[in-house]
């Protein structure tokens, strides 16, 4: 196994741990097995498909290596916001750093969530003389590995900025603030998934991952809007004055020493900096204590997800006596009824093996609790954005509903967002060597798999999303948003395809889960630029021509679609 | 082959009316069990009697359990961890880093069990070439077949010499040498004094090499004795039939011909 860098560095505390009770050589040696298996190409079960060596697999490692970029060109367009700092630092560095926490937090549970979560080595791990203490720390050290090179190009452009605007002091003080931020956010994150696992049992446990990754995905978007339109108004008002409330937001927190070094002085602007240190450096040294109990928890929840194998424990079993899979005739015979979900698919797909592969896809993305523990916060997040905009809308005028204009319809664009977020998802599966079963039918070509794997991702997640919140749209805006509604399905339904057509093709459900995002953001970002792109071509017809406008574009984008759908897999 | 314990001797395991549910299910109803150093204990059963679940609590893998689990005289509910120090598992052939090359994994796995890099690395270096895997050793073990996958799986448990063993069908996979082979290496850890705990499906291997057969049944102990003591308790026959026989499962042709009829079968509405 190699010798890894932040393995040398790590050795440098080597006394420390191990005078905190922590079994150094046990820790250096799972860190190390870990990072060598990343940077390992993942088996190729699928050059059984006659394809070769797939060229695409690349080890996680480099995978992650080398979608960082993404947060160096992302950081790019925070530049801007340092140049407010000049003149006013409170504000700027406030606006900065709670996109970076926006940013940041959103990572955590979307990527390192499995990380803290994983129990796929409880066996190997569990068996073996290792403190739960130590399992733990490696835990933490692992995820913290990923996430510094994360934070690391997020950071490095606005770190070089700061230097010639604001001086090394600044450079400093944001830099240590940096590590002061990540661990606030790690410790939070853990700390509230320890809750969960703690307070919760059974098979409510699992849902409750799930919901609390939605309810972490809506606070942290609404603490940023909330938060930053708070300062927006407050500050711009030339009314400097520090609030008590401030004490409240971490954003300002990580400002105040900027104000500091800028020459003013204030005892609540001493409160914030002293926070800024005292409360991440104490939640994460709670959050250390805590390793060995929440280590335990992660086991815990491992056993619920053993119990299913249990026999007669799964719950989705329906009676054979039901009486309504006795009134479906065909049902019956297997002790099933048939959903509303089944016959939605019998009918898109009148090929019997597509409605099979469609059917399994669907049932994966329900039991692969990996998947919905990186999706989840994206759904969340689509679902909230469309209201953003009529919501900042509204506020200007009073919270009127009625005096909404009916193009507010055309935020439905951001429900979009979650479709490439699935795609990005589709290839994995916690359990990979499944995949043999593709190859050992006979004539089933890969692209039935992926088509099959996104039409029950679009079906599961998009459809019932998509639908909720055109209602609400429908409601609010009456019959006059009926033409952008319609406009946006069909928009939305051609830009799935496109999604899919332009990520790179491979078998859904046979590789590993990649530590972080596996390499997919900067489709993610190629993917979000054309939804731009369709929403701007929308707003075009809108502004040109209005209502009508919109209704005979709705009238173009309808068949496309229907093309689309039929010929756009081939 | 069955040796009665000695008297001085301390049991290495002891269970005390060990009960486990998961939710309503009972899965494990009160097993009450003594095992000595030098024994070979077959744990038989069939799917879902709770054989995996009353290895994976002696191996501090479930928690949450009634009764007194003590493992080389170590109380689990203690919270103690010094116990599998002296322990090696084989788990099922799934539960490897397959990402790694057999001396990675070997060293890895030494390496927790507190050995040194260079003796872990070297002791797994020699018992690989004794089962004739010199040439894949530095290969990834994703590349290796089932039988070879389980040798890594049996020398990763045994590096650091325990003195107990648990295993999970430890012969799966193997070829008939390497069965032969293994079997002998188990008579021999015993002689050592090891204790041997592995559970099985695989009844006439159960009968060969097993000093001491427990049979589960519903969470509970049906049988516990030499081969020859379950004979005399039961009717004729191999194990298998014993087997059956205390599990009260009588009907297998009948279910193997139903099956067969209804593979033969063309649905219809």
């Amino acid at each position: 196994m190699n010798d890894f860098a932040a393995l040398r560095l790590l050795d440098r505390f080597r006394g420390r741990l191990a005078a905190s009770g922590y079994d150094y050589a046990a820790l250096r040696v799972i860190l190390q097995a870990k990072l060598t298996m990343d940077g390992r190409r993942p088996s190729g079960l699928m050059q059984s498909f006659g394809k070769g060596a797939d060229p695409d697999s690349v080890s996680t490692r480099s995978l992650y290596f080398s979608s960082l970029w993404i947060y160096t060109v992302l950081s790019a367009f925070m530049l801007p916001i340092l140049f407010i700092g000049t003149r006013n630092p409170m504000l700027g560095m406030s606006l900065l750093i709670s996109a970076q926490i926006f940013l940041i937090a959103s990572l955590v549970m979307s990527d390192f969530a499995a990380v803290m979560l994983d129990t796929r080595d409880r066996a190997i791990l569990g068996s073996k003389p290792v403190l739960p203490k130590t399992a733990g720390l490696a835990r933490l050290l692992y995820a913290a590995h990923y996430m510094f090179w994360v934070v690391a190009s997020m950071t490095a452009l606005p770190l070089i900025v700061l230097l010639f605007l604001h001086g090394p002091l600044a450079f400093l003080v944001y830099f240590a603030e940096l590590f002061l931020l990540s661990a606030l956010i790690l410790s939070v994150a853990g700390g509230i998934y320890y809750i969960i696992l703690r307070r919760w049992d059974g098979s409510k446990l699992k849902d409750m991952i799930n919901y609390a990754q939605i309810a972490l995905a809506i606070s942290v978007f609404s603490g940023y809007h909330i938060g930053s339109r708070l300062i927006n108004f407050n500050l711009l008002e030339q009314s400097l004055e520090p609030q008590w409330w401030w004490a409240l937001l971490p954003p300002l927190w990580f400002a105040a020493p900027f104000e500091l070094i800028a020459g003013r002085t204030d005892v609540l602007l001493y409160t914030l900096a002293a926070l800024a240190i005292t409360v991440p450096v104490l939640s994460f040294l709670l959050y250390v204590r805590l390793l060995p109990a929440f280590e335990r928890a992660v086991h815990k929840l491992a056993e619920k997800e053993g119990e299913s194998k249990q026999p007669g424990m799964t719950s989705e079993r329906t009676h054979k006596d039901s009486p309504v899979a006795r009134a479906i005739g065909a049902a019956a015979k297997t002790g099933r009824r048939i959903t509303v979900r089944e016959r939605l698919i019998g009918l898109l797909f009148p090929d019997f093996k597509d409605r099979a592969l469609v059917q399994f896809a669907y049932t994966m993305f329900g039991r692969e609790r990996e998947f919905k523990l990186k999706t989840y916060p994206a759904l969340a997040y689509s679902v909230l954005f469309p209201f953003l905009m009529p919501l900042l809308e509204l506020k200007d005028e009073g919270f009127r509903l009625g005096s909404l204009a009916p193009s507010m319809g055309m935020s439905l664009y951001f429900v979009g967002m979650c479709i490439p977020a699935l795609i990005a998802l589709l290839p994995y599966s916690s359990r990979p060597t499944g995949a043999w079963i593709y190859s050992v039918v006979s004539g089933l070509q890969i692209t039935r798999i992926q088509r099959a794997g996104l039409a029950a991702g679009l079906l599961k997640f998009f459809l019932p999303l998509f639908t909720v919140t055109a209602i609400g749209f429908l409601v609010i805006l009456q019959a006059e948003g009926l033409p952008y509604l319609a406009a946006v399905t069909f928009s939305l339904s051609i830009y799935a395809v496109i999604c899919y057509r332009t990520f790179p093709k491979s078998i859904p459900f046979a590789e590993p889960y990649p530590t972080g995002n596996g390499g997919k953001v900067g489709y993610t970002f190629l993917h979000m630029f054309i939804l731009v792109a369709l929403f701007g071509i929308h707003f075009l017809v809108h502004s040109l021509a209005g209502a009508t406008g919109v209704w005979i574009y709705a009238g173009v984008l309808a068949p496309l679609s229907y093309f689309v759908w039929k010929y756009g897999f081939k | 082959m069955n040796s009665p314990p000695a008297p001085n001797l301390e049991p290495v395991i002891r269970l005390r009316d060990l009960r486990k549910n998961y939710g309503s299910k009972i899965v494990l109803k009160g097993i009450d069990l003594e095992v000595y150093p030098g024994q070979i204990i077959g744990y038989i059963g069939p799917n879902g009697a709770g054989k995996s679940t009353t290895q994976k609590l002696m191996l501090g893998l479930e928690q949450d359990y009634s009764g007194t689990i003590e493992v080389l005289g170590y109380d689990l509910a203690a919270g103690s961890h010094d116990y599998k120090m002296r322990i090696g598992y084989v788990p099922e052939t799934t539960e490897i880093y397959d990402m790694l090359t057999a001396r990675e994994y070997l060293s890895f796995s030494g390496q927790l069990y507190g050995l040194k890099q260079e003796d872990a690395e070297y002791k797994a270096a020699q018992l690989m070439r004794i089962f004739g895997m010199e040439e894949v050793f530095d290969k990834r073990i994703d590349s290796y077949s089932k039988g070879m996958r389980q040798k890594v799986m049996l020398t990763a448990s045994v590096l650091h010499n325990p003195d107990v063993l648990f295993l999970d069908e430890p012969l799966s996979g193997l070829d008939a040498s390497s069965v032969a082979v293994v079997k002998d290496v188990f008579s021999l850890l015993a002689a050592q004094g090891k204790a041997i705990f592995y559970s099985s499906h695989i009844m006439d291997v159960v009968e060969k090499i097993s000093s001491r057969i427990i049979l589960l049944h519903e969470g509970q102990i049906a049988a516990d004795g030499s081969f020859a003591e379950l004979k005399e308790r039961g009717a004729e026959g191999s194990l298998e039939q014993i087997f059956n026989q205390m599990t009260g499962f009588t009907e297998h042709g009948a279910i193997a011909e139903q099956f067969c009829r209804t593979v033969q079968e063309d649905y219809n509405q």
